[in-house]
């Protein structure tokens, strides 16, 4: 069987255990959530609001196989039931919208984080010893060691409040037409310069070390030796010889990373107010909107499997080695 | 061979090893040549500075060592004055190398063809195109199907990457090919394909080879003439035969597992005994005395001159010094 057929096999298992644990969660506590909580918050709840909350349960009456199976088919047509806290605006429509911001913004500053750090670090290893090795690595893990909320709020207060260039929240200015128009454009990419340079700044010390110790390894391979006794020009030896191996384990870390932006940028939503997941996932645990959370809980496990089956895939592109091997070890 | 042009000439080379507890004198005023199209072989044990002394003809050592003096003439031209460019230019197109483990002297991520082509494209103007064809000749010189040229190293057996090593050592035409153990790793069926391999493709193109292995009885029956290495330094250097037949420098009878019983009864030596001395303190006088069991009492403060034994022998040992030596009472010839 190739390759990439029996990983899409195994993620499409572990995407279905997902997705029967999310199922089969909330029936292992005694007695029925989406009642007791109607009953926790007495009045609160209108009885439409009951109903979302059992659909989103697949608490749909019916034995439990009948149960999981129309929860299985509302999962696959993406119905998730209703949201309590943006009633009655459907769970997909709410997450619909978060979810453009947080690939938005969470695209934007792991793919900056890792072609600077990268390539900083691939600098570092290469003139080992030299001006930027002595100073970059020790900078940029020190800035990384900083409590990064401590580090977002010093930039919203500094180059948001006090200084006034750049804009302290939210995702774009009110007032503009969403759409392909280019001041919208033009105030989309305004509001990412903050939240983006706060993600780069604390992630480019691990990229770069990453980077660098892996590539301070790879220098030191007979093939390199090789490379340099052929005569080959140095932007040769460097990028074909020694980056391109190097940058290996950096791209599994890539792939692992596009996993967690469903999750991992909670804390830059809510200090800069950005509209995404993070940011959503936040109001609903606040506001008790669970139908919300059950689906953004199932949208994060998701997401992790589907960035590991990208850097799977783009693995075999990158390294040949687990073309063959991989397919004759199972 | 030896009114032929020499390809090489090292003179006096010294190489340390700088480290926190001293610098380490790997080698120590090495000098040979190699003439045009012979083949010279360099032996030794494990640090014994063989290996750097490869390495620093084409100034590929790496960090902590520096070249600390003398000469490599390379046609006249002194490889260790050149700048980069030209140096560039130099190696491989004049001087090649096979390196010592065939496994990880290929590139795991580049196709064997792109690895063969970047060397040729580098010093030759020639189209991607021709470049290819010339590979695809190359392999199939080494005996390795050309259909292969697209597989990468992972894909390929020991033998055959060694094989690769050598197209690419081949791909200039370069008239003198560095091989730092090219057969170590290989088990020995493959060891011997291989030394036929590069011994018929010599033949053919004549280019010559610097042979540095630590197995001397494949160097005997490989080489025209022998260098052997201790401690960092040559300690005797003779053509192959008489390397073989008459060894002169007892540290090469122990390496040639050949040491006569001197008087007659049950002496039983098995190779060489002791290890080799920590080069930041090399020993006074000869660096093979304490381990030496012709050792006289001059050995121990007085470094042994090289000593022309005629034929091409020359050795570094005080037994063979007129008036000092034993060598007349004690060693043969």
């Amino acid at each position: 069987m190739p390759f990439l057929v029996r990983r899409l096999l195994f993620y499409a298992v572990a995407a279905w255990a997902a997705i029967t644990v999310n199922f089969f969660l909330p029936r292992t506590m005694p007695g029925d959530p989406a009642t007791s909580l109607f009953a926790k918050q007495a009045g609160l709840l209108q009885p439409a609001q009951l109903e979302s909350l059992k659909k989103a349960y697949g608490l749909t009456g019916g034995s439990m196989w009948s149960q999981y199976l129309t929860y299985l088919a509302n999962v696959g047509r993406g119905r998730f039931g209703v949201s309590l806290s943006q009633f009655p605006v459907s769970v997909t429509t709410v997450i619909e919208q978060g979810l453009v911001w947080t690939l938005i913004l969470g695209l934007a500053g792991l793919f900056l984080g890792f072609a600077i750090g990268t390539s900083l670090g691939a600098l570092c290893a290469w003139r080992r010893g030299g001006l930027l090795d002595s100073v970059l690595p020790t900078l940029f893990m020190f800035i990384g060691s900083f409590p990064y909320f401590f580090l977002a709020l010093l930039a919203v207060y500094v180059l948001g409040v006090k200084t006034g260039w750049f804009p302290q929240s939210y995702a774009y200015e009110f007032g503009l037409t969403q759409g392909w128009n280019l001041p919208f454009v033009r105030s989309v990419l305004w509001h990412l310069v903050l939240p983006v340079t706060s993600i780069v700044l604390v992630s480019l010390g691990h990229w770069l070390m990453s980077m660098r110790n892996t590539m301070i390894a790879v220098l030191a391979e007979d093939y390199l030796t090789m490379a340099e006794a052929k005569g080959l020009a140095q932007w040769q030896i460097l990028l074909r010889y020694a980056a391109r191996n190097a940058i290996l384990p950096s791209v599994t870390a890539l792939g692992l990373g596009i996993g967690f932006i469903f999750s991992g940028q909670i804390l830059t939503e809510i200090v800069f107010a950005y509209p995404g997941l993070g940011y959503l996932l936040f109001q609903s645990v606040t506001s008790l909107d669970y139908p919300l959370m059950q689906a953004l809980f199932l949208m994060i496990t998701l997401g992790v499997l589907l960035a590991n089956f990208l850097i799977d895939f783009v693995y075999v592109l990158i390294d040949p080695r687990t073309r063959g091997a991989q397919a004759q070890r199972v | 061979m030896a009114d032929q042009e020499i390809v090489l000439d090292v003179r006096d080379l010294r190489v340390d090893y700088l480290g926190e507890r001293g610098a380490v004198h790997a080698v120590d005023g090495v000098s040979f040549a190699i003439h045009a199209g012979e083949i010279f072989g360099l032996a030794g044990e494990s640090g014994s500075g063989k290996s750097t002394v490869a390495l620093a003809i084409l100034r590929l050592l790496g960090a902590p060592a520096v070249i600390r003096g003398g000469q490599v003439l390379y046609q006249g031209t002194d490889i260790l004055e050149l700048d980069d460019r030209h140096l560039r230019h130099l190696r491989w197109r004049e001087i090649s190398m096979v390196f010592q483990s065939a496994m990880n002297a290929l590139n795991p991520v580049m196709k064997i063809s792109a690895q063969i082509s970047d060397a040729i494209r580098r010093h030759e103007r020639v189209s991607r195109h021709e470049a290819h064809a010339r590979t695809r000749d190359l392999l199939r010189s080494v005996g390795i199907d050309p259909a292969r040229a697209a597989a990468y190293p992972h894909e390929l057996s020991g033998g055959m990457r060694q094989r690769v090593v050598i197209a690419i050592a081949l791909a200039l035409k370069p008239s003198l090919i560095i091989m730092d153990e090219p057969t170590t790793a290989l088990d020995v069926v493959v060891q011997r394909e291989i030394m036929d391999e590069i011994k018929a493709l010599q033949r053919n193109l004549g280019f010559a080879i610097l042979f540095i292995t630590h197995d001397m009885s494949l160097l005997v029956e490989l080489s025209d003439r022998i260098a052997i290495m201790y401690a960092g330094e040559l300690v005797e250097a003779a053509p192959a035969a008489r390397m073989y037949r008459q060894p002169a420098h007892p540290y090469t009878r122990g390496l040639m597992g050949s040491f006569p019983a001197l008087t007659g009864a049950n002496v039983r030596l098995t190779g060489i005994a002791g290890s080799p001395p920590d080069l930041r303190q090399p020993p006074s006088g000869c660096r093979f005395h304490d381990r030496c069991p012709h050792a006289m009492p001059i050995c121990i403060d007085t470094s042994p001159w090289p000593i022309d034994r005629g034929a091409g022998q020359t050795v570094r040992c005080h037994l063979y010094d007129a008036g000092i030596g034993a060598a007349d009472a004690g060693i043969p010839r």
